[in-house]
């Protein structure tokens, strides 16, 4: 009896201690992922240089002033946008255009689904590289060899700084597509068929259903899929590393390629994590925006 | 009953936990275990490295003493290594280099010296013999760390395994074909560029290629042989950078003119890889790279141009003086390494004369030490082109081929600076003058911080 109450006032120790033990892996990847974040914002403050690693020294504002001022940065900087900004519309666009081909049941539908996911089952270097080879600028690349046969000349897809982004744009496009066509056609499974069914009976043409039921009633999956795709465009690394590496003539070079060259081409830590530290800014502003936006229209 | 429940779940957890951090820190003193007979090596992607790779298992039976690989490729090897050696791990205790690499590394105090494990007779065969090796390539080697001098002073820093200088491979058969004389100047060079680039059986074939991308080591091999026999420099004595002299100007131009008018296009996007693709499967009149790139053009069960191919010198500046570039793979050891003795046993073995003449038939070429070059079953491996070959790579290490950057920890990032520039003027939005100009100021103004 005595040990009943004694338990009562005190539970067992295990149990007291579960719910610490529970959220202690979080703890540690939490630390995990700021631990490196707090130390990256610290180098953009210090000459931390790879090679010289024993003499970090405090420099302030000296590396954003520095980078604030080059010509480089604000071509990057622009570079960014423009890939980023271009491939969400496009994928928007096309995953809108593609889900709204595919969401009624016809012949062949379920397969043309499962075909359409194949370029998300490949890893994005992969896509990459197997793009790269498409597109060499002689003959050897297999577009350039199929225009031959009509005639059409050699383009320098990714070597030719008018046609290099461009080319990058599309290789994301193809990679990424199958991402908003996929939300777009759950989306558009969930939506009610009855609003539909009285616009009919009223008479209302599609391209009216389209901009007054379709659209409202899709954006929060519009919003979704600009959220993910806008973060992860402007992030984009791999797609670029493996086909340009920035070039031709800085034409392809993003924030995020130039803080590789900073940091580890050339060592230049401190340098390196403001460019790093401004693409996390961006990333953060975007997706504070679009969340409020998402949760607004949601609640509407 | 949920006591026990709680009881049971919440030793469940910690029995998980406490296994993660059991494997964890097994892992961690296993990697760092002082004195254990294994080594780790690693190793960049190279006709060097997969040559060795094949008697590994033999050095390890003979030894005893475990030898884990990693092989990578160029760009993530270096990724990986300067990871490594900046966090001064002491897992890989060697690993490859070249001579940028080796001025950056041993400045920051992360290479071991290899003269006293030379001089060690408990540790090196009495018969390794270091004078074999071409006293050039030692020479390259050693650095006394003095920014913009001392090369060829002070310690050793690592042990040549692979030799490079710059060639122009040529198509012999579209060179008679199109009565077109071999070129003995740059001018001569672009001129036989545009009459070659033309369609030839319906294949179209471009004039001269080179590498592009946008890196230093664009700028190394053909670029940098031009550059420095035309007598243009890239920093002086005072190491303020002068790539925009008149001289480098007025080659700059013609090289880049070269390329554009009878290059391929795309030319920026061109690494070695697809350079050597390109004249491989007979896309190229000309491509100016390392010449031991001759063993797989040679080579009929990969290349469509074996049997048609020349070899010219680089041609001469307006002096009359060919300064070819050169290049050195080296094995270097880790500073950190707490296998150093295992480690020199290893790096003794693998570039002792035995082992580079049996890396030569993998295409392992130019070796670095003079019995194996001689050997009769190097050069009856290597007499392409009736001995063209073997004369024009003799000449290049003994009289032309030397390193043309100046010594500094700063080569990579000049270099990548110095090959936008570069792609720049091939793009067309600047000259000669305005692009090199902004790379010297940036690089000069790199190197002040």
């Amino acid at each position: 009896m005595t040990d009943q109450v004694s338990r009562a006032k005190h539970p067992n120790p295990p149990q007291r201690s579960l719910p610490y033990l529970l959220t202690f892996p979080a703890m540690i990847a939490l630390i995990g992922i700021l631990y490196p974040f707090v130390l990256g914002v610290y180098y953009t403050f210090t000459n931390y240089t790879l090679t010289e690693p024993g003499d970090i020294q405090w420099v302030g504002l000296a590396n954003y002033v520095e980078i604030f001022k080059a010509i480089d940065f604000w071509k990057a900087f622009g570079v960014t946008f423009v890939f980023a900004a271009s491939a969400v519309m496009i994928e928007l666009a096309l995953g809108l255009g593609v889900a709204l081909l595919l969401k009624d049941a016809f012949p062949g539908v379920r397969i043309l689904r499962s075909f359409l996911i194949i370029p998300m089952m490949i890893p994005p270097i992969v896509s990459a590289l197997m793009w790269k080879v498409i597109l060499l600028p002689t003959n050897q690349g297999v577009l350039n060899h199929i225009l031959g046969l009509v005639g059409i000349r050699p383009i320098a897809w990714l070597g030719d700084s008018a046609t290099a982004l461009v080319s990058l744009i599309l290789i994301d496009v193809w990679i990424y597509s199958p991402f908003a066509v996929l939300i777009f056609l759950a989306g558009l499974q969930s939506i009610p068929k009855e609003p539909y069914e009285a616009a009919q009976v009223d008479g209302a043409s599609d391209w009216f259903m389209f901009r007054k039921l379709t659209l409202p009633l899709l954006t929060p999956c519009i919003v979704l899929v600009t959220l993910f795709r806008l973060i992860d465009s402007l992030k984009v690394f791999d797609i670029i590393y493996a086909t340009t590496k920035g070039g031709p003539a800085g034409a392809t070079t993003t924030l995020h390629i130039q803080s590789y060259f900073e940091a580890i081409r050339w060592f230049r830590m401190g340098r390196g994590m403001v460019y790093l530290f401004v693409l996390w800014f961006l990333c953060f502003i975007f997706s504070k925006a679009l969340s409020r936006l998402w949760t607004k229209v949601l609640i509407r | 009953m949920a006591n026990l429940k709680y009881r049971f779940s919440s030793r469940l957890v910690v029995a998980i936990l406490s296994g993660l951090f059991v494997l964890l820190f097994s892992q961690c003193t296993k990697k760092n275990r002082p004195g254990s007979a294994e080594i780790h090596l690693l190793l960049n992607r190279h006709p060097f490295t997969e040559s060795i790779l094949r008697f590994i298992p033999e050095y390890e039976r003979m030894t005893g003493v475990n030898v884990s690989t990693l092989l990578l490729s160029e760009e993530e090897y270096f990724e990986k290594l300067i990871t490594e050696l900046s966090s001064r791990s002491s897992f890989y205790d060697l690993f490859m280099l070249g001579f940028p690499h080796l001025w950056q590394y041993a400045k920051a105090g992360w290479l071991e010296p290899l003269d006293p494990y030379i001089e060690n007779p408990n540790l090196t065969p009495e018969n390794w013999d270091p004078d074999d090796f071409f006293p050039e390539l030692i020479a390259c080697s050693r650095w006394n760390l003095e920014q913009g001098a001392g090369m060829g002073e002070g310690p050793l820093w690592a042990l040549p395994v692979n030799e490079e200088a710059y060639v122009i491979f040529y198509r012999k058969d579209l060179f008679e074909r199109f009565h077109v004389k071999p070129p003995s100047t740059y001018e001569e060079v672009y001129r036989a560029a545009k009459i070659l680039s033309r369609n030839v059986d319906g294949q179209q074939i471009y004039g001269f290629g080179h590498r592009g991308v946008r890196s230093w080591s664009t700028i190394h091999p053909g670029y940098l042989t031009a550059f420095a026999s035309w007598g243009a420099r890239d920093f002086d004595e005072s190491m303020h950078c002068v790539i925009d002299s008149p001289r480098g100007i007025q080659i700059t131009d013609l090289f880049i003119r070269t390329l554009r008018e009878g290059g391929p296009p795309g030319w920026p996007s061109y690494t070695w890889y697809e350079g050597k693709e390109g004249f491989l499967s007979g896309r190229f009149a000309m491509w100016f790279d390392a010449n031991h790139q001759a063993a797989a053009f040679e080579n009929p069960a990969k290349s469509r141009v074996a049997g048609k191919v020349g070899y010219l010198l680089p041609p001469a500046g307006p002096d009359g003086q060919i300064r070819s570039s050169t290049w050195v793979w080296s094995l270097a050891m880790n500073a950190a390494s707490k296998n150093k003795d295992a480690a020199w046993r290893f790096l003794a073995w693998a570039t002792s004369k035995d082992m580079l003449q049996r890396t030569v038939p993998y295409e392992n070429i130019n070796p670095t030490r003079r019995s194996v070059w001689e050997d009769p079953k190097t050069v009856e491996a290597t007499n392409w082109d009736r001995g063209e070959y073997r004369r024009t790579a003799q000449l290049l290490l003994s009289k032309y081929a030397r390193i043309r950057w100046t010594p500094s920890t700063y080569v990579t990032q000049a270099g990548d600076r110095w090959a936008a520039a570069l792609q720049e003027i091939y793009e067309g939005n600047r000259t000669a003058e305005q692009a090199l100009k902004d790379a010297a100021e940036d690089i000069n103004q790199m190197m002040r911080k």
